[in-house]
């Protein structure tokens, strides 16, 4: 275990040697982490939390969260098992006699550290949870305390379902049958009950915070333990903890005696999760996969320099038929409907701002770091500024296509105006120029990997410093003028100006292949 | 000495590695060929204790999975990985720790590093190594260890001249020094001169196991052997 702990220490060491080396790197972390901190102090100095939304309420969305959590990772799982190992752990780690049962232990430690992380962005979340349930001060501990249970709890089911279902094709198609019927439950439960109360929040609160749910077993009870943010710690509190904590031992035990030998099942799912990590170092989060089909397509390049670049995209567009209708899309659909439905009172205007508040939590911008692993985009001899245009042309194309069918179906909904629809749908895609422009500024200034770690804190920089003063001027012009329109034209405006002034700052990324 | 017998690997319902046995004795090199999707990377994994399979593989006679095994086996996958954020002495000063090796492998590094030239680079971490620099990496991790037993997975892609006359020095040493070697590799001529036994796999069986005399007796190369026992009946 001494030779296991080495590589996890020595890995820090070196990795914080190198933080230091660059110094824009380390004030960026040293920034992020001072942001952090003053967040959560800000967070926990307003002792006013809101209380609008109850307990159940509260309870419901953390399970339902877990839910959508379970079963992505179960089905991922199913497919190819969950590995907390490298491809150098494989080949080093595995074949070295140390005993696999420490090396299990080994992987749950460096999995401990990835999710404390991700916890990271679990903790930036904390002050919007506040600000509509009234999470204790102590409420943000537990909170994390529930997050990497479940976080640590997952992995273990995955890989134990993982190694039982490889053995048979069978096993796995029950598996998934199983797996999907189980969630349809949940779902049609769900449906049923908003059908029953006649409100969606009702509804949904009522199905997902039954006696039932709370005491399925890791779901619920790590849905307790979170919840307890809300209702302070009771001596149940201790129980749940308890069960968790135990339920993770014997899931271990079970998984040891199950597989001593789990590194083949480890060694795919690793191979896999190899493949992916280096897929999306190389391609963005832009993957073809092996299974997508590339279709034959008559097409001509009409244009020259920069300009085929963004034919290009469009050929590959046409010939993996990952055009811009696609999952988000229909997500787009649900969630202003959701938001028409639980929000009576909203606005378009509501609907706008949740919208690029979750393009900003979520943006994948795909392309333009895919284009950037390959030289070609270096050599092509057009000025930078219109090769990155013409790189990112394709995400705001699609950003632009994703507003419109987001605003076509809110203006119908809340009964606006075409124009404003249409300016709506503009403003959208432009923040999410903003959002894109920012990343490729980001990757400039602090190369793949420290944008990547840092992207939490350099979102946050992006929404205060560029975005806010947009922001503020269109609450004075809404102020002024009770116009949704000159509120959003202005907005648009000076997403424009700042989108424009990132691209041209940005834009030298393609200067030297290092810069990206 | 590595020893299998009736390997059988399965994926599902496609049978990789059908039954197959060999054995190399001390102080020998055996060579695995075979085309792509012979069997050989099932075979490489499985012996590495990386796969379940049925049927027993030895080394030194105990068993390959066990601790004890493990101990005086060294393996040099096709793909090196290494640790992105270790250097390349703190690589070695793991492989030390966790073969617990005795005292003296200080200087077994240092005569590893100097051999591959990798001396002014044991600062360097893992993710900023060109392939063929992990891969003499790779190299010096299994040597390090001083095994009885070594297998190597295409073990001179991406070295440089010098380096693949060194690993060659090192694979006869090895062999005089009575450690069993199996190299695995694509690259027929790679091999000449150095191997005692060639085994080529097809479809998951043996198309052919002959010694050096063997194929010597018979006047022909082992990539004439390869060709005529691979494209037979095809």
């Amino acid at each position: 275990m001494q030779s296991l702990l080495y590589i996890i220490k020595r890995t820090l060491v070196n990795t914080i040697k190198k933080i230091v080396k660059r110094p824009l790197v380390l004030i960026g972390y040293i920034l992020g982490i001072l942001f952090i901190v003053f967040i959560l102090i800000l967070s926990f100095l307003d002792s006013s939390s809101n209380s609008y939304g109850s307990y159940d309420l509260f309870f419901s969305l953390i399970v339902t969260a877990l839910f959508i959590y379970a079963y992505f990772t179960l089905k991922k799982g199913i497919d190819n098992g969950s590995s907390f190992f490298r491809l150098a752990d494989v080949n080093i780690a595995f074949t070295s006699p140390i005993k696999s049962n420490n090396i299990l232990v080994y992987g749950f430690l460096k999995q401990l550290t990835q999710i404390l992380f991700f916890s990271v962005l679990a903790l930036m979340q904390v002050p919007n949870l506040r600000r509509f349930f009234s999470i204790s001060q102590s409420g943000v501990l537990i909170i994390l305390i529930g997050f990497i249970l479940y976080m640590l709890t997952l992995p273990i089911i995955s890989m134990i379902i993982y190694s039982y279902t490889s053995k048979k094709l069978k096993r796995r198609k029950v598996a998934k049958v199983i797996l999907n019927l189980l969630f349809l439950a949940v779902l049609i439960n769900v449906v049923f009950s908003i059908i029953r109360e006649q409100t969606l929040l009702e509804g949904f609160t009522m199905a997902m915070s039954t006696k039932f749910i709370s005491y399925l077993p890791i779901i619920g009870w790590n849905g307790q333990i979170i919840a307890y943010a809300i209702s302070g710690i009771t001596p149940s509190f201790y129980v749940f903890l308890g069960l968790s904590i135990g339920s993770i031992f014997l899931l271990i035990i079970w998984l040891y005696r199950m597989e001593k030998d789990y590194y083949e099942d480890a060694l795919v799912s690793t191979e896999f999760k190899e493949s992916v990590i280096s897929s999306k170092a190389k391609n963005g989060f832009f993957v073809i996969g092996s299974t997508t089909k590339i279709k034959s397509v008559s097409f001509n390049f009409t244009k020259s320099g920069a300009a085929t670049i963004f034919q290009r995209s469009f050929l590959e567009l046409r010939k993996t038929g990952m055009l811009f209708f696609d999952k988000v899309s229909i997500m787009i659909i649900v969630f202003v409907i959701v938001v028409r439905v639980a929000f009576y009172e909203g606005t378009i205007l509501f609907v706008l701002l949740i919208s690029v508040y979750i393009l900003l939590l979520s943006s994948v911008n795909g392309r333009f770091t895919q284009e950037l692993s390959k030289h070609y985009i270096y050599l092509i001899p057009a000025h930078n500024t219109t090769k990155l245009i013409a790189v990112t042309a394709m995400a705001n194309l699609k950003n632009l296509f994703d507003g419109l069918i987001l605003f076509i179906v809110a203006g119908f909904l809340y009964k606006e105006s075409i124009p404003l629809v249409i300016l709506c749908g503009l403003t959208y895609a432009s923040f999410g120029a903003i959002y894109l422009y920012g990343e490729v500024l980001a990757r400039k200034l602090f190369g793949a990997v420290h944008a990547n770690a840092l992207k939490v804190f350099l979102k946050l920089l992006l929404t205060i410093f560029i975005l806010t003063p947009g922001i503020i001027l269109a609450i004075i012009v809404l102020i002024n003028s009770q116009s949704f329109f000159n509120t959003v034209l202005i907005l648009l405006s000076y997403n424009i100006f700042m989108a424009t002034i990132l691209l041209l700052i940005s834009s030298t990324i393609f200067k030297y292949i290092e810069l990206g | 000495m590595l020893e299998v017998t009736t390997l059988t690997k399965k994926y599902g319902n496609v049978l990789a590695v059908d039954s197959i046995s060999f054995t190399v004795n001390p102080g020998e090199i055996g060579v695995l060929l075979g085309p792509n999707g012979a069997g050989k990377s099932t075979t490489i994994k499985s012996i590495a204790g990386l796969l379940r399979f049925k049927g027993t593989i030895s080394i030194c006679n105990l068993d390959n999975k066990s601790i004890d095994a493990k101990k005086i086996f060294g393996y040099v996958p096709e793909t090196p990985a290494l640790y992105d954020a270790l250097t390349v002495y703190e690589h070695l000063v793991f492989i030390a720790k966790a073969y617990n090796l005795d005292e003296g492998w200080q200087e077994e590094v240092d005569r590893l590093l100097s051999i591959f030239d990798l001396t002014d680079k044991q600062d360097k971490v893992g993710k900023d190594l060109s392939k063929g620099m992990c891969q003499k990496v790779s190299l010096c991790c299994a040597l390090l260890i001083n095994p009885k037993v070594i297998m190597l997975d295409e073990p001179m892609i991406g070295l440089d001249p010098k380096a693949i006359k060194e690993l060659k020095k090192i694979l006869i040493q090895l062999k005089e020094q009575g450690c069993a070697v199996l190299i695995s590799t694509h690259i027929i001529d790679s091999i000449e001169g150095l191997w005692d036994k060639v085994l080529i796999l097809h479809k998951g069986k043996f198309a052919a196991v002959r010694t050096r005399s063997e194929v010597d007796k018979n006047n022909e190369s082992i990539e004439q052997l390869f060709f005529k026992v691979t494209e037979e009946g095809e």
